[in-house]
Parts: structure tokens; sequence; C-alpha cells
């Protein structure tokens, strides 16, 4: 048998993650890709990958898995959670997030449940032999396509694995990036018209709590109800990641990776791209406020934020 | 041949519209409103007898743009995605900003220009509309006091157009259904819809490119696949697309939909190419 990854636990939702398939939403294809960009790009620079290669995003924990040969591993996206790794006679190595590791046949490797984030990632040194619709291995399951058959990962799946020829040397890099925050900076619109102005002062200066109604599509929040001037019915437009609908409840749900590519409800803002990673971090039940800026400064967030990434790649300590 | 399908005529109302607005989605988006979302242009909106002319806009647009992006001449856009009355841009902060943006599409969204009909594909979809097909057919025959027989004619009377994409893979909103036949969604919508099923409410018609939940009304099934992920084109149907439907047997039904597993296609046509 070729190489591969043979999943032994996967836990309550594991899935296989890229950098996503963007460019298709004009055909219904929602972009995908892993939630956590940061986590993504960190952890396949640990492991010696193209920074958008797949990997395993595993919300909640409980996962774990082998290997068939040596292969290099990273968690990211979380800074006190931790790998274990179970050699073949038993001895146990903890491995912190941040730091590649090389394990090898025999090995085996478990999160347990996670306390500091809802999501992390597992970068893999080496490329999934699998399919890659438009371009991406990502696993969309509400439209079930990308990961192995559209589905989510599922104890005794067996992943082929086209490994480096040379394994990459090991590396370590600060993880304060992946701290947990809970003030998310929002852009207003594109349909703040639709509410009045104490209406979207109640919900820029409410504390909102996530609830447990959280998936890959979208999170819905709690907190006190946002009314529309007229309704929440607009004329379908597309959406893009971090979009805060607000539907008839006026409950607010923040559109995620696997979001559908059009909808037919308000949009009161949306969550600036260099916060959206942290956001995926959130577990259900955490509370977050939202602090308003402009288009123009979350573009310069997101450069400054793009600057705090390769500041961390390029201060990334051989080990 | 394009003599007897009706073909939009955009420039006959295009003096009549507002000034596209831009809209800010976070920091990677750029939602060009044609009309529909400033509360104070609500009643010039109303005033458009056929909103379809917005949505038809809203995809030339997106054409336009798109060409623009394949020439190399602008950078940084990561996708397009046209609405009913809008137009998302989807674009990289890292290689462009909204403001830049806004400057290189100044020049397109001239839209006395946007006189172009473009041909379009007509799609010749098959569906059986079988009662063991159409679970809601006899309900929706009772609530709406139409027969059957009629509900599934009106149906096929008609040429359907694909307004817009979204939800699933695959999955278009196609308007056009006749108005005895608009009616809301169901109430309590099913956890499980098959994949194939055709559903109607409002004054459209959707086809589930996969199973799914879903709360249209179910008149029956077609055959062929929407969304196939392993195909080199995944995707046939696309916004713009005119769809004509006609009744098939349950016999029929099964031999397509074997066909269609092994990448066989529906059949179309083009219409409206200048003459």
């Amino acid at each position: 048998m070729a190489d591969h990854i043979t999943i032994i636990t996967a836990g309550p939702h594991g899935s296989i993650q890229d950098g996503g398939r963007a460019g298709h939403q004009a055909f219904g294809v929602p972009e995908g890709g892993a939630m956590d960009r940061d986590a993504l790009r960190l952890g396949n620079m640990l492991v010696g990958n193209p920074l958008d290669a797949a990997g395993f995003e595993i919300c909640l924990g409980g996962f774990s898995f082998s290997v068939s040969g040596e292969v290099s591993i990273a968690l990211t996206g979380t800074v006190n959670d931790k790998l274990t790794i179970t050699g073949p006679t038993g001895e146990v190595t903890e491995l912190g997030a941040g730091i590649s590791y090389i394990v090898g046949a025999g090995d085996i490797i478990s999160t347990g449940f996670f306390r500091d984030t809802n999501c992390a990632f597992i970068a893999i040194g080496g490329k999934f032999d699998i399919g890659a619709p438009f371009g991406s291995h990502s696993t969309s399951a509400n439209a079930q396509m990308g990961g192995l058959d559209g589905k989510l990962l599922s104890d005794g799946d067996h992943i082929p694995l086209i490994r480096p020829s040379q394994t990459s040397p090991t590396y370590q890099i600060n993880t304060q990036i992946f701290a947990r925050k809970y003030q998310f900076q929002i852009v207003l619109g594109p349909q703040q018209n639709w509410f009045a102005e104490d209406a979207i002062q109640m919900f820029v200066n409410s504390e909102w709590r996530l609830t447990s109604k959280m998936s890959r599509m979208g999170i819905r929040l709690a907190g006190p109800v946002i009314s529309h001037r007229h309704n929440a019915d607009i004329l379908s437009d597309g959406i893009v990641r971090g979009a805060i609908q607000i539907p008839g409840d006026g409950q607010p749900i923040i559109m995620m990776n696997d979001h559908q590519t059009t909808g037919g409800y308000t949009k009161i803002a949306s969550i600036i791209s260099a916060d959206l990673p942290a956001f995926s971090r959130l577990s259900s039940a955490s509370k977050i406020t939202f602090i308003p800026t402009t288009q123009e400064q979350a573009e310069q967030i997101a450069r400054a934020h793009q600057a705090k990434i390769d500041r961390i790649i390029s201060e990334m300590v051989k080990l | 041949m394009s003599a007897t399908i009706p073909v939009s005529e955009p420039e006959k109302q295009m003096s009549e519209l507002p000034m596209p607005v831009w809209h800010p989605c976070g920091d990677t988006g750029l939602l060009l409103d044609l009309g529909g979302y400033i509360p104070a242009y609500h009643d010039l909106l109303c005033a458009i007898e056929d909103k379809s002319v917005l949505t038809l806009l809203a995809r030339q647009l997106a054409t336009k743009i798109h060409h623009k992006r394949q020439s190399g001449a602008i950078h940084g856009i990561t996708d397009i995605v046209p609405g009913l009355a809008s137009l998302l841009i989807h674009y990289d902060p890292l290689v462009i900003t909204a403001s830049q943006l806004k400057s290189a599409l100044y020049p397109i969204l001239n839209l006395a220009e946007d006189s172009i009909v473009q041909p379009a594909k007509l799609w010749h979809l098959p569906v059986c509309y079988e009662a063991d097909y159409a679970p809601d057919l006899a309900d929706i025959s009772a609530q709406l006091a139409i027969p059957a027989e009629q509900i599934i004619e009106l149906h096929q009377s008609v040429i359907h157009e694909v307004a817009i994409m979204g939800f699933l893979p695959g999955l278009g909103y196609m308007t056009g259904l006749p108005a005895p036949l608009h009616l809301p969604r169901r109430s309590n919508p099913r956890t499980q819809v098959i994949q194939g099923s055709v559903g109607i409410a409002m004054d459209q018609t959707v086809i589930y490119p996969l199973d799914s939940p879903g709360g249209w009304n179910l008149i029956g099934r077609m055959p062929y696949l929407l969304f196939d992920p392993d195909h080199e084109q995944p995707i046939w149907l696309s916004a713009g697309d005119k769809v004509k439907f006609s009744a098939i047997s349950s016999e029929d039904f099964q031999q397509y939909y074997h066909e269609s597993t092994s990448g066989r296609r529906p059949s179309y046509e083009i219409i409206g190419e200048a003459e």
C-alpha cells in the first residue's frame, strides 16, 4: 500500500481543508477552505509545504491518527493545546503548538478535547493524493465535495499521502498570534441602510454570545433583537466570508467558509478578514463585542496582519 | 429559430435606472448596488416593472469585469458574483484596495453601452412529474385548486430563465413560473430533499443538485446531474441560461439518470444570436 494516513478516531468534526476554491461562487460553489487561515499557512510553513496545502481542520478535538512512514507534523491555531504522540513501545511525547516534529510508522498522534480553541489545524508534510474538485482538496460537507467523497473524516479512513523525497527539518514559531480575543472589528454594510440608527447602535454596543448553532456554514449569535426598518428580505446578493447576516428574528449569523454564495437576508456588517482566524477559534458560549472601522482601515489592518505573519515566518527558529 | 423566443430589451429602461452605488463588504468585497438597496430607491425600484432588467444588467457587468480581469488589465479580483439587482466583487486587500477597484471599474460602468443582447443557451430538461416523483403535487393541486395535469402543463408551457445561482453548487434560481402556480415555500421544510427534485415557490423553479434540506414544493424530478465533481466541467447550468421542461415517464427517467451518471448531459440550443 502506498503511503497513507489512517484516521483512528475522527472526533466530532474533523475535515480535510486547504486554501479553498475561490473563484466559482457564481456557480453556487462555496469558497470553503480552512477557517483559520493563519493556522493553515503557519502550519504548512512549519512542515515545509506550500502555504495553502491540505491538512486537518479539527473542531473540538478528540482526534487521533497514524502514519505509514516518516512525516513532519505541526499543530497550529492554539497557544496551549497539545498533540500527544505515543510511540510503538508506549513512550509518550507531548508536542506543543507551533512546533514541527517528525513522526513515523507505529506512532499514534492524538489530541485531547481542546481547551484553548474551538478549532485547530494539524499540518502534514507532503501532499494528500486525493481529488481536487475546482482545484481544492477542501471538504465541503453541505456541497458534498472535496476530502474523501465529500464527507467529514470518520474512523478508519485511509488518506493516500505523497511524501516529499526529503523530510523537512523541524522548526518552531511564536504562537502568540493564536491567542484568544473577544473584540472583533467590523465594517458596516452592505445593508446598514436597512436598519435605523438606534438598531445599528444596539448592534455595535451590545455584547454577543456564540450559540451552539455553529458549523462551517455559519455561526449564530444571541443577544438583543436587532430590528429592521421594514423587513429582513432583500433581492438576493453575493456574500463574503465574515458577513453578518440579520434574518427576520433579529439574531446575527456570521457567514463562515462554507456559506451559501448568494442569499436574500440583510447583512448589517462584516468581520474584517484579519480577525476571522481568531473568530473561528471561539467556542460556543464565548462573549464578544464589535468595533466598527472603515473599509480603508480594514484593508490597512489586513496588510499589517500579513506583515505580522511574514515576520513570524522570518523569525521561525530551526530546531 | 430566435424569432419565437422572447428576449429582454434592457436598453429601453436604462435611462430610468438609478446610478449604481458601491457598498463595502468588509475588506474583501465591494457590492455594486444597481438600485435595490437604498430605502430611498425602493419606490424607484418598484417602478421598474421588470426587475429582471437589473438581473440582466448585473450579469452583463459581471461578464465585462470578467473580461477585463482575464485580459490582465486588473489584478486582485478573486471572484465575481452577480445577484438579482447587484454585483459582488470579491477582492484580495493585499493586492488591491476598494478605492483602486472603483477607479479601475469606473469606465465600464457606463450603462448606456450595455445594450448588447447576449446569446443564451436554451436547455431542454426532461422532468418526471409522476406521483412517485412529485410528493407535493397533490397538495398544491388542492391548495391552488388547479388539477395536477394542468399544473404539469403550465410548468412546461413557458421558457424559464436562470436569474442567479446559489445555495448549492449548480443550483439556479429560475424565474418565469406562470402566475397561477405562484405559492409560498412549505411552512414545514423537509430535512431531506432527493437530488434532482424540481421545486416551485414564489415565481421561481429550482432543481436540487444534491440531497439537501429544502422547503420548496416538489412537483417532479429531473434526471441529469446538475453537479458532478468528477466531471471535467462539474457544473453546466449558468446564470442567464433559459430552460424548457418536458414531461417524461419514470422509465425514461431511469434511463436518462443512468446515462447521466456516466457523464451524459441534456441537450441545448443557442438562442438570441444577432441576425
